[in-house]
């Protein structure tokens, strides 16, 4: 049978399936041998084995079972192989009633489907729910009758999968939406049909109806957004707008009346006539983010409040230009260019810190992202158009955006001005004690100190006394008005040069008020009083000195001139003529050689006996050089001759001698010349000589006199006796020995240049004296010029200023001196304070602790053994609690006294009824219990540290109230009014300041008007402590608090009438 | 109050001020149970120790050795565990801008401490009353202060 079998066309292949049916032997089965099977089983087998896909077919009335590979998982291993060639009634008899009657249906025709029919089988080693497309068909036979069912199987298990998947996601979108927590809405604009999900209808309060009309959902939308939304729906169903909605709007859920904020997102849909015909979406409660938001904002609302009123300087400058973004008050009043700044550049606000590093400094901040901070930075602000130096703690500190990348810079300072004022205050009274340390030391000469203008700004008495003027009329004078060198522009630069080099002394010639010109040595330097600079000079009378010096000099100048006038009396003298005969020995004489002889009317016309008149002295010169004349041919003498009024005169002849043919001497011609002058000018020139020799000789200060090369030629007595050297070892270059080692190089230096320029030569240095000690000395030397300006010599002059270079030096240590003592007071003043502060804090807790520990045992032994005590003890204990009770007192005034230190400052600008009302709320019970009135007139606005105001108005309202009067209920009258300084009429007010005058008044026991200044005072009591409680600190915590503000207080009062306080400060 | 028993927890470096807040109680004759930490190092060691028997009210006193009342006051406000414990702050001084600071940082009342047995009765019972009422919050900043 089995090769049977396989030789069938029809059962070829097959796989497994093919096999066993092969295999099988069908003559034992309904079917019958294969050959025998009719022609469309046979080829729906062939067809079956060669398919893929689950075939089974069940043949004939029987229901024959035979099926392929693909079908046999579907039968599952309890009906497989059995299935094979047996009836379908025996393999599934459990379900045969329900299938029973489709199979017979199918066999009469009619084809049935069952499509994604589960079946959990196991094909891949577990079990997995898979779903199969049956369909059973009828299998005609070649009559046309329905031979058998074929049933197909296509498996749709991925299709069915997938249609779970997407059902499991259409459920995830639901679960998306609910949690979410969002509502659905879609809406017909065609018909007006409105639906939602539950929440939705929840938050609207709708009907669960499935649809309703818009205008019903609408309604719950609170009035005012009504219109918005009903607009933005109008613009989604529009199609040219796009037909996106998303609005936030706030609705008010009917039921509960709770207000829900709501943000409404959708689209439209639009038909091919671009009409929309459907608007859906989501909505969303967004109550809780709006809220959230608006908090957010308020917050952010009460930073920038916060940094606005913060007490120190905050700017915020972003981006590379520097714009100002933010910037609070107190920076504002800091730039003083008012308060139109946020939104401009930095550095249009403040051109004035180009320059100043600090537009630099915040780049660099920009930049690296570094913070920059500085300390004590001077920086020079122009407020109201006048620049000045204020000093600033302050920083720059990056501000990083969510990238972290800088996009600003914050700007945060601390102005220390006051601090470096201070400072400067002690500096400048150093100078002052320089100053007039100096002055006091010198006052033996005039002291003249100068303004920039040439104003004399002090002048010592010294200084009147020589110049004659009183001290109102040298306030008219300027420097050049006593000075005869000076002019305006001179003294200008003088006044330049002096601040930034020293000026060495130099002389000039001042004049007085009776116009006597006299020469001063002036020695100057600059100083600064109260912050301006100022000049002083030291004007020494030097005419003494410098008669001596143009002594020498005239002395010297005069010798040249008188030789000068020589000559032209040599050129411009008559000379005498006379002719010897020597046989007559007789003289013939011109008119003018008589004159010379003195002989003015002469009976004898030309003949004089010219010898009759020399001097017997003289004669025998005469006679000896005549002889030698008749051997040399020329005569030439000079004599004396006796005038007939016995008067001698200084002649010199001379003449030529002419011989005779035998060489004799025949006569001479000659020429006759009065000399006498010329004779007397050099006798007496040697005498001037010798008395500039005397003179200088006879002065203490060192003279010497130089060739114009520099080549020292004379010393005076002085020099020798200084140096101890022999006028050898000074001449030429040798002096240069006594110069000290170190100012040779120098001296050489100026020395030459002097010679070379022939500028004044002024340089200070040291001698060596003869023991050996340098001295200091200061050595000048002019250059004396002839008529052409040709320098003929130098003159100088060396004076020994030792004393004086001594006293500047120990001037100068003193100086150094105080200023170390000063440093120090300073530091120990910063300790002292250090310590007082140290002690606030004890006395506000350290000491107050014991003492409240004995007022509250005290007060359990009153409370637990008072009966234990005898009446006296009872007393003295109460008497014990009542000291303890006043020394807390005590400490907490002295501990708010200490508090009110004026660095606590953090101005205000409020009104003053504010503080006021707190310090009401403050003394309530106590203005109750007194019945006490507090009457308020005008009030302003003050400018105030609040702190510190209120507990001045309650330390004054709660005297008032101690000090009422015993027979009237307090009434306090405040008023407050502004007003310019000058209307107060007080000394201590500056008269154009603007102050804002607080008055205080009450009608109590008042006082005397003689304590109106005491009772400020720390500890001072009127009173007596049984008579009115208190430590006597609380009005002098008041004028401390008053003072902080920079202002002043005044108290008035009147017995059994009233006091009344005056407050002024400053209102702005 | 309620009538479970109160646990009331003092921090206070002071010998005597420990005698009369516990002399107080006494007087008072109310079921509460005192525990006593001598510094803020003790206090944060004791109530880190006793996560399950935390006190209803803790009085803190300000100047302790060791670790400060203000260190306390920021360290138990940041743990968890501890932030809802009503903290009464019990000293000698008071300073307005230190009081400032605490009723900042969260403490629910002051009290300074007074200077008679009576007044001092008064209020450590009004502190007790008012920290033991359920649903119990920071009060107003006006109510800061207990008055004796």
């Amino acid at each position: 049978m089995k090769s049977n079998n396989t030789e069938h066309y029809f059962l070829k292949g097959g796989g497994e399936m093919g096999k066993l049916i092969r295999n099988k032997d069908w003559g034992n089965t309904p079917l019958g041998d294969p050959k025998d099977w009719p022609h469309s089983l046979q080829t729906m087998v062939s067809v079956m084995l060669d398919n893929p896909f689950g075939m089974y077919i069940a043949w004939g009335k029987e229901y024959t079972q035979i099926y392929n590979d693909g079908y046999r998982p579907i039968l599952g291993q309890t009906k497989h192989p059995n299935a094979l060639g047996i009836s379908t009634r025996k393999t599934f008899s459990e379900i045969w009633h329900i299938i029973g009657s489709m199979f017979d249906g199918v066999m009469e025709g009619i084809p049935v489907g069952f499509p994604d029919f589960m079946l959990p089988l196991d094909r891949n080693g577990f079990v997995e729910n898979c779903y199969f497309d049956f369909a059973y068909s009828p299998i005609r036979l070649d009559n046309g009758e329905v031979g058998g069912v074929l049933v197909t199987v296509i498996e749709t298990t991925n299709k069915k999968k997938a249609e779970v998947e997407l059902k499991e996601s259409e459920n995830e979108l639901h679960f998306a939406v609910e949690a979410a927590q969002l509502g659905t809405f879609d809406f017909n604009p065609l018909t007006n049909n409105f639906s939602a999900n539950n929440r939705l209808k929840k938050w609207f309060g709708l009907p669960p109806e499935e649809q309703i009309e818009l205008s019903h959902a609408t309604d719950a939308i609170v009035e005012s957004d009504k219109e918005r939304v009903s607009n933005a729906i109008e613009k989604a169903l529009d199609y040219s707008l796009g037909g996106n909605y998303d609005i936030e709007y706030t609705i008010i859920n009917p039921i509960s009346k709770k207000e829900i904020i709501l943000n409404a997102k959708g689209r439209a849909w639009f038909n091919e006539n671009k009409i929309a015909y459907r608007l859906n979406g989501t909505v969303e409660d967004v109550t809780e983010e709006v809220i959230a938001r608006q908090k957010v904002e308020e917050k952010e609302r009460s930073i920038l409040t916060l940094v606005e009123s913060a007490p120190f300087p905050i700017a915020v400058y972003t981006g590379t230009e520097l714009r100002i973004t933010l910037a609070n008050q107190s920076i504002m009043d800091v730039w003083g260019k008012g308060n139109d700044v946020i939104g401009k550049l930095y550095t249009d606000i403040l051109p004035e810190l180009e320059g100043q590093q600090i537009f630099e400094q915040v780049r660099e901040v920009l930049a690296t992202g570094i913070p920059f901070h500085a300390k004590n930075q001077k920086v020079n602000l122009t407020i109201q158009g006048k620049l000045k130096s204020h000093y600033f703690n302050y920083s720059f500190t990056p501000l990083f955006d969510a990238s972290g990348t800088v996009y600003g810079v914050m700007n945060t300072a601390a102005e220390v001005t006051e601090l470096n004022e201070a400072k400067q205050k002690v500096e400048a009274a150093l100078e002052e004690i320089k100053l007039f340390k100096f002055m006091a030391d010198t006052a033996g000469d005039p002291f003249i100190l100068m303004d920039e203008d040439g104003h004399f700004v002090y002048l010592n008495e010294m200084a009147l006394q020589k110049w004659g003027y009183t001290e109102q009329e040298i306030k008219q004078l300027k420097v050049p008005d006593v000075d005869v060198i000076y002019d305006d522009e001179k003294f200008h630069e003088l006044f330049k040069q002096s601040q930034v080099k020293s000026i060495p002394p130099f002389e000039t010639l001042h004049k007085n008020k009776e116009g006597l010109i006299y020469p001063v040595e002036i020695s100057m330097g600059s100083v600064r009083k109260d912050g301006t600079l100022l000049m002083f000079a030291i004007a020494r009378d030097i005419t003494e000195r410098k008669k001596a010096e143009e002594d020498i000099i005239s002395a010297f100048r005069k010798i040249e001139e008188n030789e000068e006038r020589l000559n032209i009396i040599i050129n411009a003298s008559e000379l005498g003529v006379w002719e010897y005969h020597v046989k007559t020995d007789k003289i013939n004489t011109s008119k003018r050689c008589q004159e010379i002889f003195g002989v003015f009317e002469n009976e004898h016309a030309a003949h004089l006996d010219t010898s009759a008149f020399f001097h017997p002295d003289d004669l025998i010169v005469r006679k000896n050089a005549i002889e030698k004349s008749f051997k040399t041919g020329v005569l030439q003498y000079q004599g004396r001759i006796i005038w007939s009024d016995h008067s001698i005169h200084w002649v010199e002849s001379r003449g030529k001698v002419f011989f005779d043919k035998h060489n004799g001497p025949e006569r001479v011609i000659g020429t006759m010349r009065d000399i006498t002058e010329e004779k007397n000018f050099h006798n007496q020139l040697l005498e001037r000589e010798q008395k500039f020799r005397l003179l200088a000789d006879s002065m203490a200060q060192h003279i010497w006199t130089s060739e114009p090369n520099g080549n020292l030629n004379y010393f005076n007595k002085s020099i020798f006796e200084y140096s101890g050297l022999s006028s050898d070892e000074l001449m030429g270059d040798g002096w240069l020995q006594i110069v000290h080692p170190d100012d040779q190089d120098m001296f050489r230096k100026e020395w030459l240049s002097s010679i070379k320029t022939g500028k004044d030569f002024l340089l200070e240095h040291r001698y060596r004296k003869s023991d050996g000690q340098y001295r200091w000395h200061i050595s000048r030397a002019l250059p004396q010029q002839d008529k052409n300006g040709e320098i003929t010599m130098w003159v100088g002059t060396s004076t020994d200023i030792q004393e004086q270079k001594m006293f500047t030096n120990e001037l100068e240590k003193q100086v150094y001196e105080r200023t170390k003592e000063l440093n120090q007071k300073n530091i120990d003043l910063e300790k002292m304070n250090k310590e007082l502060q140290a002690f606030a804090y004890i006395s506000s807790h350290d000491l107050q602790e014991p003492l409240r520990k004995i007022q509250i045992f005290a007060t359990q032994i009153v409370e637990r053994e008072s009966q234990n005590l005898t009446e006296n003890g009872k007393d003295k204990f109460h008497r014990m609690q009542k000291a303890a009770n006043r020394m807390q007192h005590l400490i907490q005034d002295l501990l708010a006294y200490s508090r009110t230190n004026p660095e606590d400052r953090s101005y205000e600008i409020i009104n003053l009824k504010q503080v006021i009302e707190l310090v009401k709320e403050d003394l309530k019970e106590e203005l109750q219990q007194n019945n006490a009135t507090i009457e308020l007139d005008e009030i302003c606005e003050v400018k105030i540290i609040p702190f510190q105001f209120r507990q001045l108005i309650f330390n004054l309202l709660s005297n008032t109230l101690k000090f009422k009067h015993p027979k009237k209920s307090p009434i306090i009258t405040i008023q407050c009014k502004l007003g310019k300084g000058s209307e107060f009429n007080l000394e201590k007010l500056s008269e154009e300041m603007e102050y804002c005058h607080i008055q205080i008044k009450d009608n109590g026991i008042g006082f005397e008007q003689e304590y109106s200044e005491k009772i400020f005072e720390v500890f001072q009591r009127l009173h007596g402590k049984d008579q009115y409680n208190g430590t006597g600190i609380g009005l002098a915590i008041v004028k401390k608090i008053v003072e902080n503000h920079n202002g002043y207080i005044t108290a008035k009062g009147e017995l059994n009438e009233g006091a009344t306080f005056n407050i002024y400060i400053p209102s702005y | 109050m309620n009538n479970m028993k109160h646990n009331i927890l003092l921090a206070d470096d002071d010998e005597d001020d420990r005698l009369l807040f516990q002399e107080v109680l006494e007087e008072l004759s109310i079921e509460v149970s005192l525990s006593t930490v001598n510094d803020g190092v003790q206090l944060m060691q004791f109530l880190s120790s006793t996560s399950n028997n935390l006190p209803n009210a803790l009085f803190l006193d300000l100047n302790m050795p060791r670790k400060s009342g203000i260190e306390c006051l920021s360290e138990i406000k940041m743990i968890d565990g501890l932030k809802h414990i009503p903290i009464v702050i019990y000293s000698t001084s008071l300073n307005m801008e230190v009081v400032d600071l605490l009723y900042e940082k969260g403490a629910n009342y002051y009290i300074r401490k007074p200077g008679e047995f009576s007044s001092l009765k008064n209020v450590i019972s009004k502190a007790i009353s008012l920290t033991s009422s359920d649903n119990f919050q920071q009060p107003k900043r006006v109510e800061f202060i207990l008055q004796p």
